[in-house]
């Protein structure tokens, strides 16, 4: 995987750059940028540039390249064959995600799990995420790693485009076949405190919880923490909650408060439990993560929650730096393993 | 009735996995991703009718015959 990075807005540099540093027309074009570019621009010179090279892209809240976070950039990975030997990749029509997978997979169900590996992109202002993710989980056992485009935190449009084609609403998919095997890497920086809350009222299409344990959600999340409830939004970041796979959590972030709703930024289901969880150190537990993985090149969706903690304590830096590998990524308005989530950072590890 | 939500469930884990660990993991996920948290139920569990619903229609939806 080569990796390339500009600032320039019409790719022409870049463009010259990639063509003048592969060897062998890509296999794979993998990229992310700022919404300072032009998704239709980009999407254009790619075409142009590489025709008929499978290509995924989508807007973001920042992007990460090998030893570095950066914002305003567009950054851009190249695979060739010996990495990923043949991709694939489908827009989501609507929001009928079996007819892309089955596109892609050309209805092979023996797929050999351990040699594909899916990336889903979604439009990050949909609210589709939870929807997609639980019908792509019902049609195939494969592994999809990826997350919700973003647009520089101005929650206007994001954008994700398909070979060229710009899908509004939904998403895409792309199929790997990568011979060498992988790895996935899911990291967030969280503990249970061994506090737990049960949604019993909520507004799923809203994303909210009215109730918790039969009381008003924001008077139940503020006790749960300890605080007045008027301080309880101050506790967001470190204290969101957890829908625990045996000691794994899935993190739910809160949003907003409204009135004693609690907006989150997936949805929770009635009556399953949450753990309360505790914030930890971003940088020791990801440095950890990618210690027990092998791998050659690594393809990063950060929470852009997690971005904005890692810029507020000064660490953006240092959290860079831990991508020494060849590294492609972008902060994300969600992140997709399994199913949607939060303030976790789902990386494709290729060996 | 008792332990009918706790048999569908591992019916599917069971049809989906075909015995790898890994993938038993990932569905008891998607189950809970679904509202349904395997570890909550077992063979005593008294059956719940909005619960043993949900289950069946996980089944259809995974594609397993119940």
């Amino acid at each position: 995987m080569r990796v390339f990075s500009t600032t320039d807005t019409t790719v022409q540099s870049l463009i010259a750059e990639v063509q003048g540093s592969l060897q062998a027309i890509p296999t794979f074009l993998l990229y992310f940028h700022s919404s300072d570019f032009s998704a239709a621009t980009v999407a254009s010179a790619l075409e142009q540039a590489f025709p008929g090279v499978p290509a995924l892209g989508c807007s973001t809240a920042g992007e990460l390249i090998t030893g570095k976070m950066q914002d305003h950039s567009l950054v851009l990975a190249a695979f060739d064959a010996a990495q990923v030997a043949d991709a694939r990749v489908e827009a989501i029509e609507g929001l009928d995600i079996k007819q892309a997978f089955d596109k892609l997979s050309g209805g092979n169900a023996a797929l050999d799990l351990g040699q594909y590996v899916g990336l889903i992109l979604m439009d990050g202002l949909s609210g589709n995420e939870e929807l997609l993710m639980d019908a792509l989980g019902n049609c195939t056992d494969l592994t999809f790693v990826g997350g919700s485009a973003g647009d520089d935190l101005k929650f206007s449009k994001t954008d994700v485009v398909a070979n060229g084609k710009t899908v509004a609403g939904a998403g895409a998919l792309a199929l790997l076949h990568v011979p060498g095997g992988f790895d996935l890497i899911k990291t967030q920086s969280f503990c249970t405190t061994g506090k737990t809350l049960v949604p019993s009222k909520v507004d799923r299409a809203s994303r909210s919880v009215l109730e918790f344990d039969g009381k008003p959600a924001l008077q139940a999340y503020a006790a749960a923490l300890g605080v007045a409830p008027e301080q309880a939004s101050t506790a967001f970041m470190t204290s969101p909650l957890g829908l625990m796979a045996g000691a794994e959590p899935f993190v739910r972030s809160p949003q907003r408060v409204e009135g004693d709703k609690l907006h989150f930024y997936c949805a929770v289901h009635e009556g399953v439990e949450l753990a309360l969880l505790q914030g930890t150190d971003i940088i020791a537990d990801t440095e950890k993560a990618l210690a027990a993985s092998r791998y050659s090149a690594l393809v990063v969706f950060n929470c852009i929650l997690r971005t904005l903690d890692l810029k507020n304590q000064g660490k953006t830096a240092e959290f860079g730096s831990l991508f020494s590998a060849p590294t492609i990524g972008f902060s994300t308005y969600g992140e997709a393993f399994i199913g949607h989530i939060n303030q976790t950072a789902t990386i494709l590890a290729l060996r | 009735m008792a332990g009918q939500v706790h048999a569908v469930i591992l019916k599917i884990i069971a049809a989906r996995s075909n015995g790898n660990p890994a993938l038993a993991q990932a569905t008891s996920t998607k189950l809970l991703m679904k509202g349904i948290d395997p570890s909550k139920w077992n063979a005593s569990s008294a059956d719940d009718a909005a619960m043993l619903a949900k289950v069946k229609l996980a089944a259809s939806e995974f594609g397993v015959s119940i």
